[in-house]
């Protein structure tokens, strides 16, 4: 178990430094599925089985497709070569977000209720479950599945709108 | 064993290099999945504490999981088009060039 853990945790940090860092983004799209795969072990290890297949149909499955996609229509790898600074400010980033690293770390160890140790034997043995994450799904948040289901359509329109040619149709 | 301080000292981690890729890049698509990347960490997050303090409400954090995905899924198809857009218009992804409203 904390092999496991240690293994995804490595796999999504070295991951997620790679699609952040590499100049071409077809690799940072590959090393994005390494990262969201990583997530999906995680979510395993947290015991939200659901959720981790969720997380690697539709991050693996769709978005990361959606992003290829772009990356084909798009002549990244003249792109690269065009641009010689991919960086807006290299030293003045890393310093903002290792200081909200630290920050949000130092909320962390100071939290109370959190020191509960090791996580352990869950007390509900359904817990995770399709069926009782289903159940409290349908039962808890009906009105919040209709916003985020017009939410959803919105988009689809919207990216269909904004990404047709000018003048194509009108 | 891990601990639930262990994965959120993780996410914190994680959602500080989606920040950097965020702040720090030019790249329009390497911005975009720096966003990705951080809202998988608030994921992992809701998750953690969801197992945490399983109870009567247990499930909130995975059910907030679900619409997280949802949102980001929404989040990334509008975004894309968008960045195709740009790209159309300024035959670059360098978000630089996008200085039109520049006075």
């Amino acid at each position: 178990m904390d092999l496991a853990f240690a293994f995804c945790s490595v796999v999504t940090l070295v991951c997620a430094m790679m699609v952040v860092t590499r100049r071409n983004p077809i690799y940072g799209a590959l090393h994005l599925m390494g990262f969201f795969l990583g997530i999906t072990g995680l979510f395993v290890l947290l015991e939200a089985p659901f959720v981790a297949v969720l997380q690697a149909i539709v991050y693996v499955g769709a978005i990361l497709v959606l992003f290829l996609f772009v990356i084909m229509l798009i002549d990244t790898e003249a792109l690269v070569r065009k641009s010689p600074r991919s960086y807006i400010s290299r030293t003045s980033s890393l310093f903002v977000a290792a200081a909200l690293f630290v920050g949000l770390a130092a909320i962390l160890l100071r939290a109370r209720g959190l020191e509960g140790g090791a996580p352990g034997a869950l007390r509900d043995p359904t817990f995770g479950s399709t069926a009782s994450l289903s159940e409290h799904l349908m039962r808890g948040y009906p009105l919040a599945i209709e916003a985020v289901s017009l939410l959803v359509l919105a988009a689809l329109v919207g990216a269909v709108v904004v990404s047709r040619r000018a003048g194509h149709w009108r | 064993m891990f601990t639930i301080t262990h994965v959120l000292l993780l996410a914190a981690l994680l959602f500080a290099i989606g920040v950097y890729g965020v702040i720090g890049r030019k790249n329009l698509l390497v911005v975009l999945m720096s966003i990705e990347i951080m809202l998988a960490s608030v994921s992992l997050t809701l998750v953690a504490f969801g197992r945490e303090f399983e109870g009567p409400s247990g499930h909130d954090g995975q059910v907030l999981v679900i619409f997280n995905m949802a949102v980001a899924a929404a989040a990334a198809a509008v975004g894309l088009a968008l960045l195709i857009a740009f790209y159309r218009q300024f035959q670059t992804l360098d978000s630089d060039h996008a200085n039109t409203m520049k006075g």
